[in-house]
């Protein structure tokens, strides 16, 4: 006779009392059972405590006396930020005190632009009193109050953006000009159209390549190294602002932030006291958005709202992994979905929604209509996102 | 099934027949049964078995009918010594080949491949090492009743079956085996991976997953597809080969020589294996309070027992350390841990009452009234009850809350256990059939039954135990009980324990095969048993009897390899505690039980060509049967009693109405064929005359 019998020895004991308890682990899966079952609930559970630990109101800057209108951000140190606001005043943050550190009195009327330079040793700011101001930017300076530099336009200013690389930047307004910060006039000026321009952006990529809004709803490429613009792109709708990547946006009284590839809004936030807001920034660790708004306030946000800010431990890690994965793989059961999708907004936001909701849905049945009863083809199918398109030019 | 009945001295005339226990096997199929053949005689046990991996995807579906190869035959043979160590030489590969098979539900050529690759050696073992004749000719025998059970035949054999047992008694057990519960669900054949054997041509595994979503227009998604199909197959391969970590290995009992396993007796066995394994044998002597039953924790540690007389005790039975004792004075029917050893529920008299671990009464569940049986739900926290009003409670343990109550309408039942594969109760009732019930539907699911299921063994007072295939609902092999047996359990690695009388026989692979004599069997002196369980991740039997509790040993019966966070045997308090808030957190709802339990995984195709499809496959099927719609002719204002009556007795079917129906189809049958004359019948040979005929040719 052969026997044995299983016995468990000294493999699954810990050594002393002060260890913790070996946890065997064993992947077959006959010994987990309901296997799918389970992880949907758990994709259901954590679904539903992102939404119950969605708080992502982190702190408000106060200091301002009039609405905020632009901000920069440091390109080096990620707790500074600088606001300009309707009133002419630009602060300097600290975000970790949430304290002003410097304040300038800078321009009658709105500040409509800032940007600061990339070794941020200097800030460049435009107002509606058409000057163009350069600031050292130092923190311990005495006498950085008032500007290194100052520069009248003849036409009034819209906004402003710094090279990436070089010491130049552009301002828009009537015309898009381009100034070196060692001179007092523009190296070059474009123009395409006679419509005024919103908003200027230069790629931080391809570094020499501006893009910019214009109010007769157009999109414009320049190219900084030649003269001429590269291509324009008209629009449905006006564009307010321009960001490369990543996309911002902003509505309303409320923050939505969008994914790359989606053409919805990931999340949206907002507050009762919150109304119209002007300027929105990620932070550069992309943890936290910060937005200024017309009641003199910057609001911090977090990023992902349910995120748990402070150090993980690597349980805690690993389980918050487990969850995001089990959150992607079950988003589209309509379970998961619909807690997922669920947001909580504005009574004005909510109805305004409705509203559109019926619109949208009108021309679609329209249009089917049409389609319905057109010669098959001559009604093509537009794809949503090129819809918004009117023309190019180049 | 003769060559058992003859082996085991079954030379005795049938007695008169009638189910005793029911054995249910599951596996992935798409048949539907009926209930017809399971009805017939009261059952006394079921019990629901998943064979292991590799025997049950062997014995897989049709296929292997057709094909009764070297394949099929070795990895039925396992039981074989020689067989075993040959596949202890390649662990890895043989692991890597079931993971694989299970790789992504079938979908997978590559995963088949590694199966292949694996088996072999298996096979060859079986092949040529193997003089032992009775796995073949279990072996061949199987393959005889399964021709012979192409297709009327043996529907024919199935109603022999219920006749003869119609006038029986029913009494019943019912058991489901933990190990059973992963399905191979290739053999779904969702027609996209490859079905057939693929051991020759060997795509990589990019063309394979290539192939496989080629007809998925969206780029980005074929993209993520593919990415998850390789992801998959990875982390099917990266498992396999995870395993040989894995620390501890199952026990075995092997014979020299001409022993033979079964005679080995208890006492034999203590004396050859180490102490501490002999230590986990004992008897309890209770012989004023009995019949006993008793049941374990998921984890194995602790158990409690309960006489009928209302001694009821709980203890840590490998340190013989008590956890509490009551007299309850009053009958106890049954007796059932709940989630884990805090906690257990008893069916007494007229309530059902939850005890803690102290013994302190803590609930009397007073919904349920003169209950039989007991199950716990671990997954679900559901306690479910049947008595003998025939009423299927389910109660929540973790709200408090009476979830559903259904009744049975087949009067009172003592036969119940859950399938652990989807959670699924089986009720064994008095009238022969068997029930599967979720909390869902106030009708049983029974015709969805064999979805899972593949082996259904019943045993009746005749003495005969059979295995039914369940998704043909034909019979495969019977065995030979001597007198009727009382109770069913089927362990972690797929033994399945029958107890008759004061006997107790193990039997390993007795359902994929036909199995000539029982691996282990044991005598309980002058008591009866009415109660069996094996422990989980313990290679030990425990048997509740008239005469106390008795805890046996069985080398190779429960899981080595333990997952400590699904059931820990080494638990610790803390551990404990975080276990049951986390299985509190992952609690499944009730209504999540389905039949099949990767159901929500999957699409919900109701789409217009799906309906279309569906609508035209029904209305096909209608034309098949011959029913073609016709509207009813109603006439108003002629439904007077009388005449009512008189219709309805149209519909009555009594003896006389059918002699005279079968004698009217015969004569009808056989004036068709007079009318056709004798060469309708069948076309004749050639002849040479033929030549000089030009009609017909």
């Amino acid at each position: 006779m052969r026997v044995k019998a299983m016995q468990r020895g000294a493999e699954h004991l810990r050594e002393t009392l002060s260890d913790l308890p070996k946890l065997q682990r064993n992947i077959d899966p006959k010994l987990h059972p309901f296997e799918q079952a389970r992880e949907y609930t758990r994709a259901l559970n954590a679904t539903k405590l992102e939404r119950v630990f969605a708080k992502p109101f982190v702190g408000a800057l106060s200091g301002h006396t009039d609405g905020v209108f632009c901000m920069a951000k440091h390109p080096l140190r990620i707790s500074s930020l600088l606001s300009g606001s309707c009133d002419g005043e630009i602060r300097l943050w600290n975000l970790v005190s949430e304290e002003t550190i410097r304040t300038y009195n800078a321009h009658q009327g709105f500040v409509r632009g800032v940007c600061i330079s990339p070794l941020g040793d200097y800030f460049i700011s435009v107002g509606d009193d058409k000057h163009i101001k350069q600031w050292r930017l130092d923190y311990d300076a005495v006498d950085a109050d008032l500007p290194i530099n100052a520069i009248i336009t003849k036409n009034s200013l819209t906004g402003c953006d710094h090279h990436r690389k070089d010491s130049q930047f552009a301002t828009s307004g009537s015309v898009v000009e381009l100034w070196d910060v060692h001179r007092s006039d523009p190296i070059s000026t474009y123009s395409w159209g006679a419509d005024t321009v919103t908003t200027v952006r230069f790629n931080p990529v391809e570094t020499n390549i501006l893009a910019t809004c214009g109010s007769d709803r157009n999109i414009a490429l320049y190219d900084i190294r030649g003269n001429t613009p590269m291509r324009k792109v008209i629009l449905g709708m006006r564009s307010n602002a321009i960001a490369w990547n990543p996309m911002e946006a902003f509505n309303f009284t409320s923050v939505r932030i969008y994914r790359m590839s989606e053409g919805h809004s990931r999340d949206i936030y907002h507050t009762k006291r919150m109304q119209r807001i002007f300027t929105v920034k990620w932070s550069s660790d992309s943890k936290f958005i910060f937005c200024g708004s017309d009641e003199t306030n910057i609001r911090i946000w977090k990023a992902e709202a349910a995120e748990k800010l402070g150090t993980l431990l690597p349980r805690e890690r690993a389980a918050l992994e487990y969850a995001d994965k089990l959150k992607d793989s079950f988003k589209h059961h309509p379970a998961v979905k619909r807690i997922a999708r669920h947001r909580h907004v504005p009574k004005a936001i909510h109805s305004a929604q409705k509203e559109k909701r019926i619109m949208v849905d009108a021309r679609k049945t329209k249009e089917g209509k049409v389609r319905a009863h057109s010669k098959p083809g001559s009604v093509p199918f537009k794809i949503e996102r090129k819809k918004h398109i009117v023309t190019q030019v180049k | 099934m003769s060559t058992a009945k003859k082996n085991q001295g079954g030379s005795k005339p049938a007695r008169k027949p009638a189910l005793r226990f029911f054995h249910v096997d599951s596996d992935g199929n798409d048949t539907r049964p009926s209930t017809s053949t399971a009805s017939a005689a009261p059952l006394s046990d079921v019990d629901i078995l998943a064979a292991d991996l590799a025997s049950a995807s062997n014995a897989r579906g049709g296929k292997r009918r057709h094909e009764p190869s070297a394949d099929g035959a070795s990895s039925s043979s396992n039981s074989n010594s020689n067989n075993r160590n040959k596949i202890k030489e390649d662990p890895v590969m043989l692991r890597a080949a079931k993971r694989a098979r299970q790789y992504h539900r079938g979908l997978d050529q590559h995963a088949q491949e590694a199966a292949s690759r694996g088996r072999p050696t298996a096979a060859a073992a079986a092949d040529s090492d193997d003089d032992d004749h009775e796995d073949q000719e279990g072996h061949g025998d199987q393959d005889d009743q399964d021709d012979e059970d192409a297709d009327p035949v043996i529907s024919m054999a199935t109603k022999e079956h219920t006749k003869r047992q119609q006038n029986a008694l029913l009494q019943g057990v019912i058991a489901v085996n933990p190990s059973s519960a992963v399905p191979d669900k290739q053999s779904k054949g969702k027609g996209k991976g490859p079905s057939k054997d693929q051991d020759d041509g060997q795509p990589s595994l990019n063309s394979t997953v290539k192939a496989m979503y080629k007809n998925v227009d969206d780029k980005k998604l074929k993209a993520r597809l593919e990415k998850n199909e390789r992801q998959m197959y990875d982390s099917a391969m990266k498992a396999a080969r995870a395993e040989v970590l894995l620390p501890a290995e199952a026990g075995f009992l092997e014979a020299d020589g001409i022993e033979k396993t079964y005679q080995f007796k208890q006492a034999q066995i203590a004396a050859n294996v180490d102490m501490s394994s002999a230590n986990k044998m004992f008897e309890l002597d209770l012989p004023t309070l009995g019949p006993y039953r008793m049941s374990y924790t998921r984890n194995g540690r602790h158990m409690v027992i309960a006489g009928k007389k209302g001694h009821v005790a709980t203890f840590d039975w490998k340190t013989g350390k008590l956890g509490c004792e009551l007299h309850l004075m009053e009958t106890c029917r049954d007796v059932k841990w709940l989630h884990n050893e805090t906690m257990f529920a008893v069916a007494q008299k007229k309530y059902v009452y939850i005890y803690d671990h102290s013994g302190t009464e803590i609930h009397c569940l007073r919904k349920h009234i003169d209950v039989n049986r007991l199950d716990f739900l671990p997954y679900h926290f559901l306690l479910v009850s049947v008595g003998n009003a025939g009423y299927l409670k389910y109660q929540d343990t973790s709200t408090g809350q009476l979830v559903v109550e259904h009744r049975t309408k087949l009067g009172s039942c003592d036969v119940m256990r859950h399938n652990p594969y989807n959670a699924v109760e089986l009720l064994g009732h008095t009238n022969g059939t068997v029930t599967m019930w979720s909390p869902n539907m106030t009708t049983p699911l029974v015709k969805m039954l064999c979805h899972r299921c593949m082996y259904m063994t019943t045993a009746g007072l005749d003495g005969q135990m059979k295995v039914w295939d369940l998704r043909t609902y034909k019979e495969l092999h019977s065995y030979y009980t001597p007198t009727p047996a009382t109770s069913l359990d089927i362990s972690q690695s797929g033994l399945l324990a029958v107890g008759h009388g004061p006997h107790i026989q193990v039997w390993k692979d007795a359902l994929a095969t036909k199995v000539r004599s029982p691996y282990m069997s044991h005598l309980v002196a002058g008591s009866i048993v009415s109660n069996m369980q094996f422990c989980p991740f313990e290679d030990v039997l425990g048997v509740g009897h008239a005469r106390g509790i008795s805890s046996l040993l069985v080398p190779g019966a429960g899981e080595a390899n333990f997952d400590a966070l699904e059931a820990n045997p080494l638990q610790t308090k803390k551990q404990r505690q975080e276990a049951e808030v986390k299985s509190l957190l992952d609690k499944l709802q009730p209504n999540m039980i389905t039949l099949d339990p990767w159901q929500l995984g999957t699409l919900r195709r109701n789409d217009a060509n799906t309906q279309m499809a569906a609508a035209q496959a029904a209305e096909q099927a209608e034309q098949e049967a011959g029913m073609e719609y016709a509207p009813r002719q109603r006439s108003r204002g002629r439904s007077s009693t009388m005449r009512r009556y008189i219709r309805k007795q149209k519909n009555v079917m009594d003896e006389n109405k059918l002699a005279l129906k079968t004698k009217l189809d015969e004569e009808r049958k056989a004036r068709i064929q007079q009318q056709a004359g004798p060469s309708a019948q069948a076309p004749s040979k050639p002849t040479a005359l033929d030549r000089f005929s030009f009609t017909r040719r």
